[in-house]
């Protein structure tokens, strides 16, 4: 039974990733600039004849139409083209910037979750407390805050100031490590390189700061927001005129109650923090999707822009899957 | 005695004045004995059984008087102390029992929470597995008590999936589950459909007299009330202001609000009389007449009603808070 909605949901969820394919394969070819010249601009001389070769070859001579079933073909046989500019398929290049960027979205929401709940629980509970509005104050500002001045400030901090952490990259030129799988932290803990392992926590801390603040902000919001909306039920005074700590009370049952929604913030700000990395990414030259995404757009890499977009929407789709599904586990009342 | 309160104050401080919510009440409680405290919303009764718990919520607090209970004080335990007497001793159902149970458990689970917390079932012979064990089986024994159908199954329902009437079992289930001394019941029934109101009520004079269990009856219903207690305290702004034998009280209400009160409730007869309701509105709290508290709403007032007004005691546990009895 649930494993059957469960299915449905992923099929229903195949038609919204193919229609995002094809709006971005339209924005892309919408947006001024051809990616003939610009490549061929950097080249230098160029023949006309060079030029006509490579239109031809990335079919960019036929109408829009054509091209769009190309892509569709493709894309259905599992195939997301080959880059422009790079020449590789476009999965080859995806697979090799996804373990970075994952990491870093874990490290990011880790920071977030460890530092808001409790937050948020604590503020409620001490409404209006010292500790409720510096937090609540701090909590603002990473709402408002763009995170590329967050990242910037904090390196200027951390990095040129204080000098104890790195300003770029995922790992010392200086450390060596065998790649296993991509992710660096398990790799050093695979291969049991234990400076490898400090290096990539060093180098994750600013970023994962940098791309959780404002997520912490949201769900550190949000949950005191609803865990004060619990706090004011008659079940929690209830537990507590069964004669439980207070400790229990707040933690068993007021805070399994707020979390409800609670984590559907969650799953968006999850969802966002895989797709809308790429300003961290790129202060911080985090060799991730972001930046690879960002630096084909500036070149009209038509395959690698949707390949990578593909992939963002197919994360988002996917973290809006598991919400649902964890929904029915913490709230009895819902079913998919 | 079981329970005496003394001279009992609970306010509310607030950016405006503190508000006198329970304002010098003292009541007596035997040994199963079932007391109503009987008045309209805001008058200051279910701050009153909340204050027995001590469980007033902020920016409340309880500023004066006793609570002796077997022999001590309960304001003067340590916060320790009273939380393990909560649901051991004194217990507590509420008024919409749709919020009182937790939604996100099971209503079995929260029925065996409260033997958990307590240590009923906690001899060390007692493995884990076997601990529970026994817990559930009370708790089944409880539902079925309490009246739940099928509880086998119904233990491992959700709160959602039970009626208010069912649900109200279950609360009571819960309250019963430590055999506390008293039971604090806040509009138990309120919320529910009559024939409902009824079972619940049959309900809980089943286990006052099976269990000996003493229960205070907080209701703005004085049907209800006379249907159900022993003794009757009716309360007004923050005061008791009559308080006797449920008979006594019915037949010849003293205080001028109680007979108001009585006037209020419709009857089901032919060539019924119209109803007279008690003219006015409930005072601010934050800003009672000086003397006595009805003097605004009462058609006997005098000059002496402008003093504060003592209790009188008329012999025979009856009590009235009214200058025109001596």
């Amino acid at each position: 039974m649930q494993a059957a909605k469960i299915a449905e949901r992923i099929l229903i969820a195949i038609p919204v990733v193919i229609g995002i394919g094809i709006i971005i394969f339209l924005i892309m070819r919408l947006t001024p600039g051809d990616p003939v010249d610009i490549m061929m601009g950097q080249a230098g001389h160029v023949s006309a004849r060079e030029i006509e070769l490579l239109t031809e070859q990335w079919h960019l001579n036929e109408p829009l139409h054509i091209q769009l079933g190309y892509f569709l073909r493709d894309l259905a046989r599992g195939d997301l083209g080959t880059s422009f500019t790079k020449g590789r398929p476009v999965w080859d290049l995806i697979k090799g910037a996804l373990p970075a960027t994952l990491e870093l979205a874990l490290g990011a929401a880790i920071f977030a979750l460890l530092l808001a709940i409790p937050i948020g629980v604590i503020s409620a509970v001490k409404q209006n407390s010292f500790i409720d509005r510096a937090s609540m104050t701090v909590a603002f500002f990473g709402i408002c805050m763009p995170v590329f001045y967050l990242g910037i400030i904090l390196m200027l901090v951390f990095s040129v100031k204080m000098g104890v952490l790195p300003t770029y990259g995922r790992i010392s030129y200086e450390v060596m490590l065998h790649k296993v799988t991509g992710f660096y932290m398990l790799d050093s803990i695979i291969t049991g390189n234990w400076a490898a392992l400090g290096s990539t926590l060093k180098h994750l801390i600013l970023p994962s700061i940098t791309l959780g603040f404002p997520m912490a902000a949201i769900v550190a919001r949000v949950m005191r927001s609803s865990m004060l909306e619990v706090l004011r039920n008659d079940y929690v005074v209830m537990a507590r005129a069964k004669g439980l700590r207070e400790f229990s009370v707040i933690v068993k049952h007021a805070m399994r109650n707020a979390m409800i929604p609670t984590v559907t913030v969650i799953g968006l700000e999850i969802g966002m923090l895989l797709g809308g990395n790429m300003i961290v990414e790129t202060v911080f030259s985090w060799p991730g999707l972001g930046r690879l995404v960002v630096n084909s757009i500036f070149v009209r890499d038509y395959p690698l822009v949707q390949g990578v977009v593909m992939v963002y929407a197919f994360t988002f789709v996917a973290a809006n899957l598991v919400v649902d599904i964890l929904y029915t586990y913490i709230n009895p009342k819902i079913s998919i | 005695m079981l329970l005496e309160v003394n001279n009992l104050q609970t306010y509310f401080q607030t950016s405006r004045g503190s508000i006198k919510a329970v304002d010098g009440v003292s009541i007596k409680l035997e040994q199963g004995e079932i007391l109503g405290l009987v008045g309209e919303s805001g008058c200051g009764k279910s701050m009153t059984l909340l204050s027995l718990l001590r469980l007033v919520p902020h920016p409340g607090a309880i500023v004066g008087g006793e609570i002796l209970f077997q022999g001590g004080d309960l304001l003067k335990k340590s916060s320790r102390e009273m939380t393990r007497m909560r649901g051991r001793d004194l217990a507590m159902i509420f008024q919409d029992p749709m919020t009182t149970l937790n939604p996100v458990f099971k209503v079995g689970e929260q029925i065996r929470e409260s033997l958990r917390i307590h240590n009923i079932f906690n001899q060390s012979r007692f493995s884990e597995r076997k601990r529970l064990k026994q817990e559930k089986e009370r708790v089944i024994q409880l539902m079925e008590e309490t009246g739940i159908p099928s509880p086998m199954d119904r233990y491992y329902e959700y709160p959602h999936q039970f009626s208010g009437g069912m649900q109200q079992r279950a609360v009571i289930a819960i309250a019963l589950s430590c055999e506390p001394k008293i039971l604090l019941a806040d509009e138990p029934t309120t919320a529910l459909d009559v024939t409902i109101q009824a079972q619940i009520l049959n309900l809980m004079e089943r286990i006052n007299r099976s269990h000996g269990m003493a229960v205070i009856l907080v209701t703005h219903d004085l049907g209800v009330a006379a249907e159900f207690c022993r003794r009757i305290a009716v309360m007004y702004a923050g005061k008791i202001i009559e308080q006797g034998l449920t008979d006594e009280i019915i037949e010849n209400p003293l205080h001028p609000y109680t007979q108001g009160l009585l006037r209020s409730i419709p009857h089901i007869v032919p060539d019924k009389p119209r109803l007279r309701p008690i003219r006015g509105t409930v005072p601010d709290l934050l800003n009672l007449p000086p003397g006595c508290t009805f003097l605004p709403r009462c058609d006997y007032a005098v000059e002496v009603c402008k003093e504060p007004q003592e209790m009188r005691d008329l012999g025979n546990g009856r009590l009235v808070r009214c200058a025109r009895y001596k």
